[in-house]
């Protein structure tokens, strides 16, 4: 593979509250030049590192141990940072102040996440 | 003369005609010769010393047949009056002037009587009865009293009579008088009859009587003087009179008495019988007192037989229009004598109550056949009137001989003489079998209605569009939160408990189906006063006649439950859905973690399958949580059983006290559960006979918030070959270490020494207790 022309690393925020699926999709990412911010499994945790950390994209998962992840989205929103929902639930059960979020549903490759998230 | 009457009989053939001139004419020359021929006869019976004839029946002729014929005629009959007299008279030996005037008088008299007769009786005068008689006769009195001043002032300018003037008008009057009453009954019969046709019978008895009489009248005026010629036709003629009066129209007897005057006249002229022997004075008045008697007589009696007979056919008739009128309203009048018992009932009675006709059905008979359930109501009923309470309406069964069951109402009014002891139960017995047959149909299907609705808890309402007036069934009183009765029913009280938020949906709906007059449905919340809130789903129909909307009726449905149900539903489907997207991407991250960790590919089937196991344990402890919460013994028991620990009894020890599990924690710590125990026996305490394996846990109370702790000791692990610290890292300690930190905010410890492994989970609160969301 080569490298040449290849665009700098984006640093990409991983909110996910299963650990599982947080540990696979960082490695993933890394594995395709990303930078990983995160993984977070909590609002706060998210709020603390959309505050702190410069960001190019986000992935979030929507329910967060029954707390729902909008103020996150809000966060980001106001930074400019491009977001991507990545939920086990229909669309229609987006909040309608996010439905023009793009939304995937699990599971997902972490290409098509990328490609959402950057194309 | 009778053959002269015969043919003037004929007249009405051509009925109230005489609107052609043609007619008019005919009519006028027949009246003309007619009245010609009959002035002639009263000339040649001009007996009186004044010249004044005795009997002038051609005032009859043409009074009688404009009495007849009706008021159309009175030109041409006037006419032929006229010229008649004029010419009957002028051959005589009177002069031109008196036949002149004799010619007016005539035919004023005529008009007169028949103008007074029309007046007074209006149009098809007949002598049936004895007031019509009675107007002839004063008609026929009036008009020749009149005609006599005329009459009387051309004898004495142009006749020179030495006769007193006084006489000469009584004279005029009676002739002319008689000549009326004598003839015009004749005609008047004639035109009757041929209105009314008499029955065969009659013309047979009338013609013969008729017959018989003008041979007791011939036989009076041929058989010579003496007192039998007399007396004998006067005995034989009175019992043909009576028997014409009473059997046959009142023409024949006007016939007949025509007949007698006749006899009379022509007696006493030709001085023949008793009236032919009384001296020249008395003799001319003593016939015209004969004939007017024997006229009056004949004519009133056939008055008086004709009044009753059509009083009979009336009450005939209208017996008969009742008798239809009760059979066609199933009606049944009755009379019931209290002292004889006897019972009269109209005709229908035996058709209706269905009893033989010819037999006679008594009241105790009638009595047995009310139903027994009724009988005794019935006779309280019928012997409880008094003076005070004689009437009485009742409604019973009545079992008619062939079994047919009944309902009747009987009405009926009880009569009691002077001590008060009843006397009679008149009344109408109605059989009302249909009436109740539908009523009873239209009850038990409105009562199946009502119970479906109630059954089915649906609300009904109807709105009067005419009157604006609202029912409502019980049941939506208590749907909107009202007590039943609480408040009048209408458009203000239904919004009043509609949910602020779909009032206005509501409205519209509500009045755009009202202005196409079109079904409509809507679904609305409804929020009762203790906040209770309900679904409902509302269908209306307007009915309109014409574009104008009549009534309109609906049904409301509580469809909270549905809602409800359509409501979990969805959530469930919906966490399914999310439950198994999510469960597919824990699979797949597994899959990456089991490859990064194991060597061959041998060893990550055996891993990957194991652990997906532990997964589909997991899932169906999930499945059943809302049954049985999980509790930490649980979950821990399942593990180490699913992995054959029951091998290794008497080396595990399990305790701790009930610890509910939120679904949240379950999978990752099973998952954590499952690694510690694969472990184990692989590795650790229970692959040798020494091992021995405590799992306990309890509440920690020592930090501010209440953690439940879990202490995982295994000892006496046997050294095995090929390195196990580095065996009892990988997956399992990650998910210890790192995983449930992350997912649960849980503080892990894992101290792994020569032959001892100790990891410490402490669980924070939001792990814990079950419920709350479903993640």
């Amino acid at each position: 593979m080569t490298h040449i022309g290849k665009p700098p690393a984006r640093r990409v925020l991983v909110v996910e509250d299963n650990f599982n699926i947080a540990v696979a999709l960082t490695r993933l990412l890394k594995l395709r030049g990303n930078e990983v911010v995160g993984p977070t499994a909590t609002v706060s945790g998210a709020l603390a590192l959309v505050a702190d950390q410069p960001l190019d994209g986000a992935i979030l998962d929507i329910n967060l141990r029954g707390e729902t992840v909008y103020p996150v989205v809000d966060a980001l929103r106001a930074k400019g940072v491009r977001v991507v929902f990545m939920t086990g639930y229909d669309q229609k059960s987006i909040k309608p102040a996010y439905v023009d979020v793009p939304c995937l549903q699990k599971p997902v490759t972490v290409d098509r996440v990328l490609q959402t998230l950057f194309d | 003369m009778w053959q002269s009457i015969r043919c003037h009989g004929m007249l009405p053939a051509r009925d109230a005609v005489a609107t052609g001139w043609i007619d008019s004419l005919i009519l006028a020359v027949a009246v003309g010769a007619a009245y010609f021929l009959s002035a002639r006869l009263g000339l040649a019976l001009l007996i009186m010393p004044d010249g004044v004839a005795a009997f002038w029946p051609a005032a009859g002729i043409a009074a009688g047949t404009l009495i007849a014929l009706g008021p159309r005629t009175r030109w041409p009959v006037a006419a032929g009056a006229i010229v008649a007299t004029i010419a009957a008279n002028l051959l005589g030996d009177r002069n031109v002037f008196s036949s002149v005037v004799f010619g007016l008088c005539n035919a004023g008299e005529a008009l007169l009587a028949a103008e007074l007769i029309h007046y007074r009786f209006g149009p098809h005068f007949d002598l049936d009865s004895f007031g019509r008689v009675l107007g002839l006769l004063l008609a026929a009195v009036l008009a020749t009293a009149i005609s006599g001043i005329g009459g009387t002032l051309g004898y004495v300018l142009f006749h020179r009579s030495d006769a007193p003037v006084l006489s000469i008008w009584e004279h005029w009057f009676a002739s002319d008088a008689l000549g009326i009453i004598a003839v015009a009954p004749v005609l008047i019969g004639c035109a009757s009859l041929r209105r009314h046709p008499p029955s065969r019978t009659e013309f047979f008895e009338g013609t013969a009587a008729l017959l018989l009489l003008s041979v007791v009248g011939a036989f009076g005026i041929f058989t010579g003087r003496g007192p039998w010629t007399t007396v004998v036709p006067l005995a034989l003629s009175f019992p043909v009179f009576l028997w014409l009066a009473a059997r046959c129209p009142p023409a024949f007897a006007a016939a007949a008495s025509f007949i007698a005057a006749l006899a009379i006249v022509w007696t006493t002229t030709f001085g023949i019988g008793f009236f032919g022997t009384l001296p020249p004075k008395e003799h001319i008045t003593g016939a015209q007192a004969g004939v007017l008697s024997v006229l009056l007589c004949a004519l009133v009696l056939a008055a008086l037989f004709a009044e009753r007979r059509q009083q009979a056919a009336a009450l005939a008739k209208s017996e008969a229009r009742l008798q239809d009128a009760l059979t066609v309203g199933a009606v049944i009048a009755f009379e019931w004598e209290h002292g004889s018992g006897a019972v009269q009932r109209s005709g229908n009675a035996a058709q209706i109550l269905g009893f033989d006709p010819k037999h006679d059905f008594t009241a105790p008979e009638f009595l047995r056949h009310v139903h027994p359930e009724d009988r005794e109501r019935f006779l309280t009923t019928i012997y409880g009137v008094s003076p005070d309470r004689p009437s009485y309406t009742e409604i019973f069964r009545f079992v008619c001989a062939d079994g047919r069951e009944l309902w009747l109402e009987e009405i009926a009014k009880a009569e009691f003489d002077m001590r008060g002891r009843k006397m009679r139960l008149t009344g109408l017995t109605l059989d009302i079998t249909e009436a109740m047959r539908i009523d009873e149909v239209l009850r038990s299907s409105e009562e199946r209605l009502r119970h479906a609705l109630e059954a089915g808890q649906i609300c009904t309402w109807e709105r009067n569009d005419k009157t604006g007036i609202v029912v409502w069934n019980d049941q939506y009183y208590r749907l909107l939160g009202y007590e039943v009765g609480e408040v009048m029913p209408g458009r203000d009280s239904w919004m009043g408990r509609v949910h602020p938020e779909d009032r206005e949906t509501a409205r519209v709906v509500t009045e755009n189906g009202e202005r196409d007059l079109k079904d409509y449905v809507s679904e609305f919340r409804i929020l009762r006063p203790d906040g209770s809130i309900r679904w409902a789903r509302a269908c209306g129909r307007f009915l309109s006649e014409a574009g104008e909307p009549l009534r309109t009726i609906g049904v409301v449905e509580d469809i909270t439950e549905a809602r409800e149900q359509i409501e979990t539903q969805r959530v469930l489907v919906a966490e399914l859905q999310h439950r198994t997207r999510n469960l597919m991407a824990v699979v797949q991250s597994i899959a990456h973690q089991t490859l990064s960790t194991t060597a061959s590919l041998d060893n990550f089937e055996a891993r990957f399958n194991q652990r997906l196991e532990a997964l589909s344990r997991v899932q169906g402890l999930l499945s059943r949580a809302s049954d049985e919460p999980i509790t930490i013994a649980a979950l821990v028991a399942m593990e180490l059983e699913a992995l054959g620990s029951h091998a290794c009894n008497g080396r595990i020890e399990l305790g701790g006290p009930v610890v509910r599990l939120r679904k949240s924690t379950v999978e990752m710590l099973s998952l954590a559960i499952h690694e510690l125990a694969t472990n184990a026996i692989k590795y650790g305490a229970l692959a040798s006979e020494a091992g021995h394996l405590s799992v306990t846990w309890r509440f920690d109370d020592a930090a501010h918030e209440r953690n439940v702790v879990l202490e995982w000791i295994e000892d006496g692990i046997a050294a095995l070959p090929g390195g196990r610290q580095s065996a009892r890292g990988g997956y399992g300690r990650t998910l210890i270490e790192q995983a449930l930190p992350y997912s649960l905010s849980a503080e892990t410890k894992f101290e792994l020494g020569v032959n001892e492994l100790r990891c410490v989970i402490s669980l924070p609160p939001s792990a814990i207790n079950g419920g709350g969301t479903f993640t």
